[in-house]
C-alpha cells in the first residue's frame, strides 16, 4: 500500500506543471527568506490567495517549496551581512559572518546550501519512513482526544513562545473568543453577526493570517527604512572547499537536521530556536578545541542543517492533527483547508498520495536548494541590498487584493487591515502571535469536539479522562499550565 | 486633583494598555452576548471570553498583584534557554548600519512612519470599497510615493508595478476587483 501511495505521489510530483510550480516556490523563498524583514510567514501569506486557481496539491507544494527555500535563503543575508533573512538563520550568523570576514564568504554560503539539504534530506526521509506509524496513531484519535489536542496545542504554544505565559494564553484565547464569530459548526444559531450577512461565515482564519503576517510586518518594516547593506560585500572564498567542509562534518551535519526535526514537531517551537538549539549542541559536542562564533564552519553546519530539518518536524502536528507549529505552517494549514484538504486520518489514509507528493516535493526541493545555493550563490550579495521602503508598498497591494479574492467578501479586506494593525501590536508587545493565530484557527476544531464529544457522554466531563490517550492528554495540558506558573512562584 | 488624574491616565494608558483595553471591552461584550444563546452554543465562546478577560485584567493589574503573582504574570515561561541569544540576535538584526545623526529621534521617526502606513491602510480600504482596489491601488501608491519621499523615477515604476498587479489579481482571481460601492 506505502509502495502504490508513494508512486501515485511521484506521479503527482513529477506531472507538468508541478514541478514548475515546486522550481518556482524554491527560488521564490530563497528570494523572500534572503531580504531581512521579509521571510517565509510573509512570502506564504501573499501567495495563498493566488493558489485559489490551482489544483490542491500543486498549491501545496508551492507553499511548501516557498517555506523550504525561504528557510534557506535566511543564511545569505546573516552570512553577507551579519542580519538574518529570517529568525531561523540567526544562529548562522554566529559563525558565517565570521567567515565572511575572513574572506570565506563564499564558503560560508556553500556550506549552508550543503547543509540545509542534506540536514533536509535525512529529515524527510525519516518522516516518509515514519508516515504509516503516524497514521496508524491519528486514526486512534477521536472526539474527545481531538478536542484535548487543540487545548493542549494551545497550551503548549504559551508555554514554548517567548514572553509571558499569561499574555501567550490571553492571545490564545481571544484568538478562541474571535473564531466563534459566526455560525457554530455544531448548531444553527448565528453568534455576533449583528445579522449581518458578512459575518455569517465568521472571520476567515487566512485573512487573519495575511493581516498579521503581511500587513503587521510591513508596519513593523517600515520604521526601519532603508536597505540593509549598506556598503559593498565582499564575495570571496571558494565554493569547493565550502562543500568539502560539509563532507568533513557529516555528524554534525546528520544530527543537527535532526534536531530541528524534533523540535520543529512541537507546536510552537519552530526553527527560532533549533538552530539555537543545533548551534549548543555542535559547541558542546566540539570538545571546545575549535572556536566557535569566529568563524568556525561546523557552527554554520549545525544551524543550517537544523532549519531545514524543522520545516519537515513541523509538518507532523501539522498534517496529523491540524496544529501548526509555526506560522508558516499555519499559512500552509490555510492552504490545505482552502483547497479541501483536511489534516487528520483523512490526509493519511484517502489523501495519502498527496500527503507523500508533499514530502517528495521537500525531499527533491533540497536537491533543488543545493544546485541552487551551488550555482547562483555569487550573484546573491544583490539581494541584500534590496531596500524595503520600495517593497512594503507593494506587498501591501499584494494582500489587500489577495484579501478580497478569497472570497469576495469587504469583510476579508477589513480583516486584513485591522488584524494587521492589532498583530504589529501583539508583536510590539511580545504577545505570542502563534497562539493568538492558533485559538483561531483550532477554534472552531475545538468546539465542535467538545460539543460532540460531551453529547456522547451526556455532558459528562468524564469522557475526556477515561481513555488513556485522552487521561494522559489532560494530565499533559495540565501540568504545562501549571509547571511554569509554579517555577516562577518558587523563583521569586 | 483632576490634572493629577489626568496626569497618571496618560502615565498608564499606554499602546499596549489600550489594546488590552479594546480587547477586554471586545470579550466582555462576547461574553454578555452569550447569555441571549442555548446553553450549546454559549458554552464555547463563555469559556474562551472567560479565560480571555481573566488573562487581561491580570496583565493590567500586573502592578497591584502581590509580588509572587507579578513575577508569574510577568516571567518568562520558556521552555528553551536559546531564546535570550534568539532574541539578542533579533535585536542586533533590527539594528541597521547607519547611525542616526545629531538631534534625529529615531523611535519617535519610526513610530511616526509607523502611523502614517497605518493612516495610509485606511485609506486604502476605505477608496478601495467606494471605487473598487483595481482603481484605488495606484491612488494607495501614488500618496505612500508622496508621502514617504520615494524617488520619482521609482515612485512611478512602483505605481506601474502596482497596476500591473492589480490587473493581474483581476485576472487571476474569481472576483471582480474593479467593482465598488459606486459602480
Amino acid at each position: 500500500m506505502v509502495t502504490g501511495s508513494l508512486l501515485s505521489a511521484l506521479e503527482i510530483l513529477f506531472s507538468w506543471p508541478t514541478p514548475g510550480w515546486m522550481i518556482l516556490g524554491l527560488l521564490a523563498g530563497i528570494l523572500i527568506g534572503a531580504i531581512p524583514g521579509l521571510g517565509p510567514n510573509l512570502g506564504l501569506a501573499i501567495v495563498l490567495p493566488l493558489t485559489i486557481r490551482l489544483d490542491g496539491p500543486d498549491a501545496i507544494i508551492l507553499l511548501i517549496s516557498i517555506y523550504s527555500g525561504a528557510m534557506y535563503g535566511g543564511s545569505i543575508a546573516a552570512i553577507l551581512i551579519n542580519t538574518p533573512g529570517t529568525a531561523a538563520a540567526a544562529a548562522t550568523t554566529l559563525d558565517g559572518y565570521p567567515m565572511a570576514r575572513q574572506g570565506r564568504a563564499l564558503d560560508a554560503l556553500t556550506i549552508s546550501a550543503t547543509a540545509s539539504a542534506v540536514g533536509g534530506l535525512f529529515a524527510i526521509v525519516t518522516l516518509l519512513l515514519l508516515t504509516p506509524y503516524l497514521t496508524q496513531i491519528v486514526l486512534l484519535f477521536g472526539s474527545p482526544e481531538y478536542f484535548l489536542i487543540a487545548l493542549f496545542g494551545i497550551a503548549l504554544i504559551t508555554v514554548v513562545a517567548r514572553g509571558s505565559m499569561v499574555k501567550g494564553l490571553t492571545a490564545g484565547a481571544f484568538g478562541l473568543l474571535l473564531s466563534t464569530i459566526g455560525f457554530p459548526v455544531a448548531a444553527g444559531q448565528p453568534r455576533y453577526t449583528f445579522d449581518s450577512y458578512l459575518l455569517f461565515d465568521g472571520l476567515d482564519f487566512v485573512a487573519v493570517l495575511i493581516g498579521i503576517f503581511a500587513i503587521g510586518e510591513m508596519i513593523k518594516l517600515i520604521g526601519e527604512r532603508g536597505t540593509i547593506a549598506k556598503g559593498g560585500v565582499d564575495m570571496s572564498g571558494s565554493v569547493l572547499s565550502g562543500a568539502r567542509d560539509v563532507v568533513r562534518a557529516p555528524i554534525t551535519t546528520i544530527k543537527s537536521g535532526y534536531i530541528g526535526m524534533l523540535i520543529g514537531a512541537i507546536p510552537g517551537s519552530g526553527a527560532s530556536i533549533s538552530n539555537f538549539i543545533s548551534y549548543a549542541e555542535a559547541v558542546r559536542s566540539g570538545g571546545g578545541e575549535e572556536e566557535y562564533g569566529e568563524g568556525n564552519y561546523r557552527g554554520v553546519i549545525a544551524s543550517e542543517a537544523s532549519n531545514n530539518g524543522t520545516v519537515a518536524g513541523s509538518l507532523i502536528p501539522t498534517f496529523s492533527f491540524g496544529i501548526p507549529g509555526s506560522g508558516a505552517t499555519a499559512i500552509l494549514l490555510g492552504g490545505l483547508v482552502m483547497h479541501g484538504l483536511n489534516p487528520g486520518p483523512e490526509l493519511f489514509t484517502t489523501n495519502v498520495d498527496i500527503t507523500y507528493s508533499v514530502f517528495l516535493a521537500l525531499l527533491v526541493g533540497n536537491a533543488v536548494i543545493l544546485a541552487v545555493g551551488l550555482l547562483l550563490v555569487t550573484r546573491s550579495a544583490y539581494i541584500t541590498r534590496v531596500n524595503t521602503t520600495y517593497l512594503v508598498p507593494l506587498i501591501i497591494v499584494f494582500a489587500t487584493l489577495g484579501a478580497l479574492g478569497l472570497r469576495g467578501n469587504w469583510l476579508d479586506v477589513i480583516t486584513v487591515l485591522v488584524f494587521g494593525i492589532f498583530g504589529f501590536f501583539l508583536m510590539r508587545y511580545n504577545y505570542s502571535i502563534i497562539a493568538f493565530v492558533l485559538g483561531i484557527i483550532l477554534g472552531p476544531i475545538a468546539e465542535e469536539n467538545l460539543v460532540r464529544s460531551l453529547q456522547l457522554s451526556d455532558g459528562s466531563l468524564l469522557i475526556f479522562v477515561d481513555e488513556p490517550i485522552s487521561l494522559v492528554l489532560t494530565v499533559m495540558t495540565i501540568l504545562i499550565v501549571i509547571a511554569p506558573l509554579v517555577r516562577a512562584i518558587r523563583s521569586s | 486633583m483632576s490634572s493629577s488624574i489626568y496626569q497618571s491616565i496618560r502615565e498608564r494608558a499606554t499602546p499596549e494598555s489600550v489594546m488590552l483595553v479594546l480587547m477586554l471591552v471586545v470579550s466582555s461584550y462576547m461574553l454578555l452576548e452569550s447569555t441571549t444563546f442555548s446553553r450549546e452554543v454559549a458554552l464555547f465562546p463563555r469559556f474562551a471570553a472567560i479565560v480571555t478577560i481573566c488573562g487581561i485584567l491580570l496583565l493590567l493589574l500586573q502592578r497591584y498583584l502581590p509580588e509572587t503573582l507579578q513575577a508569574a504574570v510577568s516571567e518568562s515561561s520558556t521552555m528553551f534557554d536559546q531564546t535570550e541569544s534568539v532574541q539578542e540576535v533579533e535585536e542586533q538584526a533590527r539594528t541597521r548600519t547607519d547611525e542616526p545623526g545629531p538631534g534625529d529621534d529615531p523611535e519617535h521617526d519610526e513610530q511616526y512612519q509607523q502611523l502614517l502606513l497605518v493612516g495610509l491602510l485606511a485609506v486604502y480600504g476605505v477608496v478601495g470599497y467606494v471605487i473598487g482596489l483595481v482603481l484605488a491601488t495606484p491612488i494607495f501608491l501614488a500618496l505612500y510615493v508622496v508621502m514617504f519621499d520615494v524617488k520619482r523615477t521609482i515612485g512611478v515604476a512602483l505605481i506601474v508595478v502596482g497596476i500591473a498587479i492589480a490587473l493581474a489579481f483581476d485576472a487571476i482571481l474569481p472576483v471582480n476587483l474593479m467593482e465598488g460601492q459606486l459602480w
